[in-house]
């Protein structure tokens, strides 16, 4: 008799406010974006029309394309952002559906008899009862749920970003990669060149002009295979904006260098816990579970209930009318299912939350680790790697100028050196993109991001340096 | 670095205007002063005291050890050391020696002397003297663990002979001798007659050979080298350091050459035949002399070589030709008659720096060099040098003139300037076109190596070539 009173008391309240308006889908959207902004520094933008005739539209970016340029690409041109939008919009309008009690049924029957009497109508009008008692916990759940559903989208808009930074320095690391390639190929097809010259002066034997010239055709297929790769990564970039790998954009082509600004490291772990949009998500889907387990419990018990109100003529012309009430004994089922269900789900949610917390927690650490070795090993080939080997090429040149060596070991030398220099820009790609992964570890920004960073030296500049000058 | 044959001239000309009987205090050519002179010094007495009319020997830019009476004994002292040495301005190292320099001083002295040598070790490690060539008694002989124990840092032992025979002869260490020698230890030993020469010498010059690895861009000689040397010298220095031998026409000349390196060197003087009249087995009766214009004086060997000076610039040198020049690559792919072209610039565009040489010849190499064009590894000598009256001499190593001239007066070392060749007595030139006259000529043209052609394969084969 108490859920009967209950449910009296909630009817009233309840069909009040059962056409209320959920928040709205703008709204919703626009929290998405202040979080994504917040984190990432650029925001998706939504724009309903997403036919084929805007894929083909001109995009609109500077030349040569900056990081934050390729990131408003990609929230703008990545079909992925509009999936995203299309998830919001499913969301929403389960929650307005959730928001509403069903629709009443209303019931009209004309029983004509048999033996030519008049005939019977019947009249009748009927709610579930049950999806009104259950409406404000509903409505509570949905809305929580919807919100989850905004930080996962907002994570998932995050980690397109990340993505679109790692693709970003990788490709723009195996630009100077193939640059850097080109010139060894360059440099080597000089010497077999040359050496080819020493042979027609009888000089060297056949011997030592097949060794020259397979190292020339190693050097340029290394330098092929390079070129190779940095059309890949165009690819996997030109995928990420929404733009065709063969239309005429042009990235810039030099690595940041890395900001001198030093990482704290004991700041950034409650940063991450802070502000990591998937674990957020996690932990309202955790606070919703315990929620819907309580609502799960107390109406364990309910199983279905409608009320309706009938009438009735009679072939007589009398009219029978009253209400009409149905529910289910809960005998043999007392909603134990739902229970053990719901607390199933509550309690894998909460493992899922402990674990992520503990990725967040190593992820962040190694993370740190990871950017300072980085950092480190950049470090070593800026200071002390790649100056050695420019001096070498002076000294080596020393000893050529006094016929201690030949114009042979002068220009390994300087392969050995664009060597350094190579290996010096694998160095910072991969700071950058270790940067990039502690970036979605903290789920935001980190000290330095907002440097206006130098650029690291260009490979055209490195192929016309002047001997011995220190890098 | 840019040493030519005039600025170094400059330099050692200035010193050779010292008195004669200063160069026992002072080598002329080199900076050693920084010994200052202990209290009780020998004083200076003419290593020839007591024999009169015989003639010093001049080692060239060396020096010759003082010593002083202890009785009737003649008492030298030699410390062992680690020196810092010049082989020409421009390179220097560590190297080992005596009383600070590398060769360590002459010791001179007559035949029929009493001396008594102190050795004091200043090494880090143990040495000892060997007097070579010289007649002893057995236990004066040197022999590290042979002939006597080893003399540890800071011992000083003394050896004490009576000097019976006169020559040219030599010392130098017989312990660690890889080592050592390597690093320059090494002196000449001359014991002039007791009678007077027989024949009257009027310039007595003295010069050790030697090796050295003092690898490009170094400062220590790496004691592990055996063939392959960067420098040779004479007395330690390298031409243009190597001071010239100077003479008035006419007058009678000994060279003194010892060999305290790893390789036999034929020493080559132009202008006249000298006669060989000794060696470190004593001075060859007359009927042994020979005339030569080149002697080989090999590994652990001294010789004698006497002429009568004739007028002119006259090259006294190594005829090996690798000797008459500084460090140089033994490895480098040879650049003679190389048509580069355009490659050269394909080249700098990467190497700024880079210069090619050697297509014609390496001649161009010394006026690169002395403009300045091109620089060397650090500490490290040209591979050639020098200038004379007529232009670059493109030489190094074991390279000097012999400069004789009549009015050079009788004792006098200073340097006279180029000679000046009579009228008639200078090659001319008489065309520059090479078609000129008819010159007999045999042979064939040199031709050009036949072409590499290169063929593509075909992947079913992947056969290439022949």
């Amino acid at each position: 008799m108490k859920i009967l009173i209950r449910a009296a008391v909630l009817t009233a309240a309840l069909v009040s406010g059962a056409g209320c308006a959920v928040v709205p889908i703008d709204r919703a959207t626009d929290n998405v974006a202040k979080r994504v902004d917040e984190r990432v520094g650029a925001a998706p933008q939504w724009a309903p029309d997403t036919g084929e005739a805007n894929a083909e539209a001109a995009p609109q970016f500077e030349t040569p394309m900056t990081l934050s340029a390729a990131l408003k690409l990609a929230f703008t041109r990545n079909p992925g952002i509009h999936r995203l939008y299309a998830r919001l919009g499913s969301a929403h309008a389960d929650l307005q559906e959730a928001a509403r009690i069903a629709n009443p049924t209303l019931s009209f029957a004309w029983l004509d008899p048999s033996n030519g009497g008049r005939d019977q109508t019947k009249q009748g009008i009927s709610a579930t009862f049950a999806d009104l008692l259950l409406l404000s916990s509903r409505r509570r759940l949905s809305t929580a749920e919807f919100r989850r559903l905004e930080l996962t989208v907002a994570a998932d808009l995050v980690a397109l970003a990340r993505e679109v930074e790692a693709t970003w320095y990788a490709h723009l690391g195996a630009l100077q990669i193939a640059a850097m390639r080109d010139a060894v190929a360059q440099a080597a097809e000089n010497e077999a060149a040359l050496a080819q010259r020493y042979y027609e002066a009888g000089n060297i034997n056949r011997l030592q002009l097949d060794l020259q010239t397979a190292a020339a055709a190693r050097a340029r297929i290394d330098a092929l295979r390079a070129q190779s790769n940095a059309a890949a990564s165009r690819a996997g970039l030109a995928r990420l904006l929404g733009l065709r790998a063969d239309a005429a954009w042009q990235t810039i082509d030099r690595l940041p260098a890395p900001p001198e600004v030093p990482l704290p490291g004991d700041k950034l772990l409650p940063q991450a816990l802070n502000q990591r949009l998937d674990l957020a998500a996690v932990r309202d889907e955790v606070s919703i579970l315990e929620d819907s387990l309580g609502v799960t419990k107390n109406w364990r018990l309910l199983g279905s209930v409608e009320a309706g109100y009938e009438s009735e003529r009679e072939p007589d012309g009398s009219k029978l009318r009253g209400p009409k009430l149905i529910f289910e004994l809960p005998l043999f089922n007392q909603g134990q299912g739902a229970v053990e269900r719901a607390e199933a789900r509550l309690l894998d949610a909460r493992a899922r939350r402990d674990a992520l917390v503990r990725d967040v927690e190593n992820e962040v650490s190694t993370g740190i680790e990871r950017v300072t070795i980085a950092r480190d090993i950049t470090d070593r080939y800026r200071d002390s790697l790649v100056p050695s080997a420019a001096s070498a090429v002076a000294r080596r040149q020393e000893r050529v100028n006094f016929m201690l060596d030949g114009v042979f070991e002068l220009i390994r030398a300087k392969r050995d050196e664009y060597e350094a220099w190579q290996a010096y820009f694998e160095s910072v790609r991969d700071y950058w993109i270790a940067r990039t992964a502690l970036r979605a570890a903290v789920g935001g920004s980190l000290p330095g991001d907002e440097e206006a960073g130098a650029s690291t030296i260009g490979v055209d500049e490195i192929e016309h340096m002047d001997q011995g000058e220190q890098p | 670095m840019n040493i030519t044959r005039r600025n170094w001239f400059r330099w050692a000309g200035a010193s050779s205007l010292l008195p004669l009987a200063a160069l026992a205090e002072r080598a002329t050519a080199q900076d050693h002063d920084i010994h200052a002179e202990p209290t009780g010094a020998p004083r200076m007495t003419p290593p020839t005291s007591g024999a009169p009319g015989l003639t010093p020997v001049r080692t060239l830019n060396g020096w010759t050890l003082p010593h002083r009476m202890i009785g009737s004994v003649k008492e030298f002292h030699l410390v062992a050391e680690e020196v810092e040495h010049e082989f020409a301005p421009g390179s220097r190292a560590k190297c080992w020696g005596y009383n600070g320099t590398t060769p360590g001083p002459t010791i001179e002295a007559v035949e029929g002397d009493r001396v008594r040598i102190l050795v004091t070790n200043r090494l880090p490690e143990h040495t000892t003297i060997h007097w070579h060539g010289i007649l002893l008694p057995s236990g004066m002989d040197g022999v590290g663990g042979l002939s006597q124990p080893h003399i540890a840092p800071g011992e000083t032992y003394a050896y004490e002979f009576t000097l019976r025979q006169n020559g040219t002869h030599m010392y130098h260490p017989h312990a660690d001798e890889m080592v050592q020698l390597a690093v320059g230890m090494m002196g000449m030993f001359i014991i002039h007659p007791r009678g007077g020469e027989p024949q009257r010498i009027d310039r007595d010059y003295a010069f050790l050979l030697h090796n050295w690895a003092l690898h490009p861009g170094t400062y220590r000689p790496d004691p592990a080298i055996m063939q392959e040397f960067d420098l040779w010298t004479f007395n330690s220095k390298v031409f243009p350091a190597i001071e010239p031998l100077l003479a008035r026409t006419g007058e009678r000349v000994r060279i003194r050459v010892g060999n305290l390196s790893m390789w036999n060197h034929p020493i080559h003087l132009h202008g006249v035949q000298f006669h060989v009249t000794g060696g470190d087995g004593g001075r060859w009766p007359r009927s042994l002399w020979r005339s030569e214009a080149t002697e080989t004086i090999a590994v652990g060997q001294t010789r004698d070589l006497e002429f009568v000076a004739v007028p002119g610039d006259w090259a006294l040198h190594c005829h090996m030709s690798h000797h008459t020049m500084n460090a140089m690559g033994h490895t480098v792919a040879n650049p003679l008659g190389v048509k580069r072209g355009e490659l050269d610039e394909a080249v700098r565009r990467m190497l700024p720096g880079y210069m090619s040489m050697g297509e014609a010849g390496m001649a161009e190499h010394q006026e690169h060099a002395d403009m300045g064009h091109i620089q060397g590894p650090e500490n490290t000598l040209q591979m050639l040098g020098g200038q004379g009256a007529f232009g670059n001499l493109e030489m190094g190593g074991m390279f000097t003139v012999v400069k004789v001239r009549d009015d050079q007066a009788p004792g006098d070392y200073r340097e006279p300037d180029w000679y000046l060749n009579p009228r008639g007595t200078l090659a001319q030139r008489v065309s520059n076109d090479a078609d000129f006259g008819a010159p007999v000529r045999r042979g064939h043209k040199a031709q050009s190596v036949p072409p590499l052609e290169s063929m593509s394969v075909d992947h079913l084969k992947m056969k290439y070539g022949s």
